[in-house]
């Protein structure tokens, strides 16, 4: 998994071609879709009574920049293999993007 | 592609940031949004359905068509009651068997046989359409699949579980391929499209940037817009609470800034091969990663820092891989240089250049760490993006360094991926001079290695017949001494001053201004922001520091963009120049030292001086003794043998060494003492100094929320008399031209705002007013008068009157007084529905929904379609009000 999880997507499509705005646009939508699908990772795995917790953590950390680890600490205190989850989503889309777009000749 | 283009999203990406994938309404009524908009399409399109086998057959673009057939098929398989209702409410049925039939019969073909269909369509409909198609097949079964047991199921499905979990059914399995396949072959066939239209005449580097972009487009429809798709998907199987949950905590990501976005989304694209390499987000990012230092901290700073901080030092450690690496190669090159002159002649001024060599290394390794200091504590304020996926996302690679080059990347065949070594690498020549010069210092080391660097030296300085080793080194070192003594060789600093130039100074890395915000105070921020202070071992050493620091900023703190004049007086918004402040701790001298060499070397020296002074004493003690013989034996405190008078002599002046030597242990015990209360008392004071600086900046923010609340209101004053002269205006001129529409408005206006100021008896009045003067109108005038001063009133808590006044409404709806015909009036009704139930009044709004319906019903008319569209249209609206309120 770690060579496709290693593989530079940009330098792989050979985006650094494109300017610069563009570039940032398409990295940002690859950043959102690998958050999102982390983030229903993470619901699909919580149980009900720790998403309610999970909400209530949100709720009271809130934007407080000195509590954001608390977050953290639940998601990890429920999956402890979060780090590796998340990597899993990282890959996932590293995947999906060598199947579709690696045959281009 | 000649075909249909679908649209870019990647154009709308930062109007999509802000909006996690909307979840289909989910309905507590009847039937949802999602299901009516769809079933909406479908009786729009439901004549192009009925002909929809014919027109395969002629092998047109049908992807819509085909996808409102397949939610037909879908509706009938999960034979919802709201389906089967509004399928009812179109009475297709009746028309529509043979059709109907043949849709059966694709159905079974879809379900059964669903490969057989794949190719002949593909040549059919187009790559595009194919690939809607298979979306969508895929899709529903998915969905479909997730209904049936969610939690293991979808794990399963996305392939989350162990092989032990439960397993895809096989139709599921190839309905993904088919999809996967399709996703694959409009990508190529786009691609192939795309670069037969480009001119054969662009240069080179034109057609590398034509081709990105056809590239980069399809990427974003094949792959990035596709997998929202199935997020989507995914989504719907949620329940209302996780989905609000989802997008509470998809609001951390969209709350980050596009810089904090670019970095997070850089690492999770590019791996291991991080920043570097990659020639993306060249001005967000470089200045986010900590090129900028005190501007990184700035951008970085934000809401989801601890999870970054993972990210930012890693992607650090990357970006700084080249200076890094250079430093240390003009160390080792140094070095490597020192051994192969290794002579007499030089030796000394070799060892001086080694030394230096490897302090510069050290050198440049420490100001890059500052750099990483500075970027991790800018980022490492508490993140959740990726929940430290972006520590993980480098991997187990990042650890391991099996084939550096001097570039530090390593080749794969799959790309480009970068190590970073753990530690500084030090060259084998490093430790080879090393080891020659510890054995010209006549340090220990093994015999094999001794034997083989002795052989080294003996090229240059031949050895004496059977000398020994370590005469052999002494008279070495002896001849050095004597010819270093007569002739020395100035040490070459050209090699260190390049070795120099490659480091990163502290210049690199403060470069902007730091902007003040609420709760800052000048001693933080000196103390975090300063990589040299921020640094400093003891907190001590950084109080001192920063004291002496804002002593000198005191003389001119505006000159340092302090606003205020006055270092405990920040402003919000204030532009510490930061730059300015640096070169004043590099410049600022006390007795002949830096700032930061007198904090970290004044408390040693002062301490080793009272060691000394104590010393001497001691010394002075012991020469004072009339004898100066020395005991040669422990002093005899038995008393078993008595000594003779010159013992007795000898060990009085033992005792006494003893004595003092107690008395200086005891000194230095109170000295230790002393530098710890004292070190208590001075961080005691500073955190109160602290304190109060930081009470201060508080009261600044607050007094000047306090200044802004009040300008506000001042303002909302001015609008709302603005506003109420204008409506009284309103009033005289309805007044004299007898327009009782003109009246209502005026007398609406001026309820809102007597209730905005407070007066609700008088906004009360105002309504009761407006709502006489409705009653002067005539037709449907009257009707829309007292709906919207009901639902004025509503908006404002008077709900006893928005009742009466609907009520009033309903009646000159239904009251047969021949203000509007029978024909109008299930709409008339549907719209006061709707009203009523935006105005909260949701039982009222159902009664009248029904009876709009009974209306309906009862008059028979002939325009089914457009009452159904209203009726749809009105209970999704009553729906979400109601869901709303």
């Amino acid at each position: 998994m770690n060579d496709i999880f290693n593989q530079n997507i940009i330098k792989y499509l050979h985006l650094e071609n494109l300017d610069e705005a563009k570039q940032e646009k398409t990295l940002l939508r690859i950043g959102k879709v690998i958050y999102q699908a982390m983030m229903l990772r993470i619901m699909e795995i919580l149980t009900e009574e720790e998403q309610k917790e999970f909400e209530k953590v949100l709720d009271e950390v809130g934007t407080d920049e000195n509590r954001q680890s608390e977050v953290i600490d639940f998601l990890k205190s429920k999956i402890p293999n979060l780090d590796e989850i998340s990597k899993e989503e990282i890959t996932k889309l590293k995947e999906e993007t060598v199947s579709v777009m690696g045959n281009l000749e | 592609m000649s075909e249909k283009i679908p649209n870019q999203s990647q154009e709308n990406d930062e109007k999509e940031e802000s909006q996690i994938i909307t979840p289909s309404f989910e309905s507590t009524g009847r039937m949802s949004e999602e299901i009516i908009k769809e079933s909406k399409q479908f009786l729009k399109n439901e004549d192009d359905i009925k002909d929809i086998k014919e027109k395969q057959k002629q092998g047109e673009s049908l992807s819509s068509i085909k996808t409102a057939s397949l939610r037909e098929d879908e509706m009938k398989r999960n034979k919802e009651e709201e389906i089967i209702e509004l399928t009812d409410v179109v009475e297709r049925e009746g028309n529509n068997n043979e059709e109907t039939s043949e849709s059966e019969n694709d159905k079974n073909t879809d379900e059964h046989e669903p490969t057989e269909n794949t190719q002949e369509q593909q040549e059919q409909n187009g790559p595009w359409a194919n690939l809607e198609t298979a979306r969508t097949e895929y899709i529903e079964r998915y969905q479909e699949f997730l209904r049936g047991g969610r939690l293991a199921r979808l794990r399963n499905a996305l392939g989350l579980t162990p092989a032990g979990g439960k397993e895809m059914p096989l139709e599921l399995i190839e309905t993904r391929e088919r999809y996967n396949q399709a996703k694959k072959t409009y990508a190529q066939d786009e691609w192939e499209t795309s670069l037969e239209k480009i001119s054969p005449d662009l240069s080179e580097e034109k057609r590398a940037q034509t081709e990105a972009e056809i590239i980069n487009r399809i990427y974003n429809i094949a792959v990035l817009d596709e997998s929202d798709y199935l997020e989507e998907a995914r989504i719907d199987a949620f329940s209302p609470f996780q989905k609000g949950l989802l997008v509470d905590a998809y609001q951390r990501w969209t709350s980050l800034n596009k810089s904090q976005r670019i970095i997070a989304s850089t690492v999770m694209v590019a791996g291991v091969a991080g920043f570097a390499s990659l020639a993306v987000p060249v001005t967000a990012s470089a200045a986010a990663i900590g090129i900028g230092g005190v501007a990184g901290k700035k951008i970085l700073r934000g809401t989801f820092g601890v999870l970054m901080s993972g990210l930012t030092g890693k992607a650090y450690d990357k970006f700084t891989q080249g200076k890094k690496e250079r430093v240390e190669q003009t160390a080792t090159d140094t070095t490597e240089t020192a051994r192969e002159s290794f002579n007499i002649n030089n030796l000394t001024a070799i060892s001086e250049r080694y030394k230096n060599a490897i302090k510069q290394e050290q050198q440049g390794n420490r100001n890059i760490m500052f750099g990483k200091i500075a970027t991790m504590g800018a980022a490492g304020i508490g993140s959740t993006v990726g929940f430290g996926l972006i520590g993980n996302a480098f991997g187990e690679g990042s650890s391991n360094i099996e084939d550096k080059t001097k570039l530090g990347f390593q080749k794969t065949p799959q790309g480009e991926t970068v190590t970073i070594p753990a530690e500084p690498v030090e060259s084998k020549a490093v430790e080879s001079a090393k080891k020659a010069l510890e054995i010209a210092q006549e340090n220990k080391v093994t015999p094999e290695e001794k034997t083989a660097l002795l052989k080294g030296l003996e090229k240059d300085y031949p050895r004496e017949v059977e000398e020994a080793d370590d005469v052999y080194l002494t008279r070495v070192k002896e001849a050095f001494n004597t010819e270093i003594e007569k002739n020395v060789p100035p040490v070459e600093t050209t090699t260190l001053e390049n070795a120099s130039a490659d480091t990163i100074e502290p210049e690199d890395i403060i470069k902007e201004d730091y902007s003040i915000k609420s709760g800052d105070n000048l001693w933080n921020i000196l103390k975090k922001e300063l990589p040299e202070i921020a640094e400093l071992e003891k907190s001590g050493m950084k109080d001192n520091v920063v004291a002496n620091l804002i002593e000198k900023i005191k003389e001119n703190p505006t000159e340092y963009g302090i606003t205020s004049d006055k270092v405990d007086s920040l402003k919000i918004g204030d532009q510490i120049n930061m730059e300015k402040i640096h070169e004043l701790l590099e410049s600022e001298k006390i007795d002949g030292k830096s700032l930061v060499e007198h904090a970290t070397q004044d408390l040693t020296k002062k301490q080793l001086s009272d060691i000394e002074n104590f010393k001497l004493k001691a010394e002075v003690l012991t020469n004072n003794e009339p004898s100066t013989e020395r005991p040669v034996s422990p002093p005899n405190t038995t008393g078993a043998d008595l000594p003779s008078p010159e013992t007795v002599n000898l060990n009085e002046t033992l005792n006494n060494i003893y004595k003092t030597e107690t008395e200086l242990d005891k000194a230095k015990s109170q000295l230790e003492e002393m530098k710890d209360t004292a070190t208590d008392t001075l961080t005691n004071d500073l955190e109160n100094h602290e304190t109060q600086m930081h009470s201060n900046a508080n009261v600044d923010a607050q007094e000047k929320v306090v200044a802004d609340m009040e300008d506000q209101l001042t303002e909302t004053k001015n609008y709302l008399s603005e506003a109420q002269k204008k409506f009284e205006s309103m009033l005289l001129e309805a007044d004299k031209t007898y327009n009782r529409n003109l009246e209502v408005t005026a007398k609406l206006g001026l309820a809102e705002i007597t209730f905005t100021e407070g007066n609700e008896v008088e906004a009360l009045k105002f309504f009761e007013s407006a709502t006489h003067s409705a009653s002067h109108l005539n037709g449907t005038d009257r009707i829309i008068a007292f709906t919207d001063i009901a639902s004025k009133e509503a908006g404002y808590g008077f709900i006893d009157k928005a009742t009466e006044n609907f009520g009033f409404a309903e009646n000159e709806i239904m009251g047969g007084s021949g203000m509007i015909d029978n024909t109008q009036k299930p709409a008339a009704l549907l719209n006061l529905a709707e009203k009523e139930a935006q105005a909260g009044l949701n039982v009222e709004a159902k009664r009248i929904l029904n009876l709009a319906e009974a209306w309906y019903d009862q008059q028979g008319y002939n325009d089914t379609q457009s009452f159904n569209e209203a009726y749809s249209n009105a209970i999704i609206k009553i729906e979400n009000t109601i869901k709303n309120n």
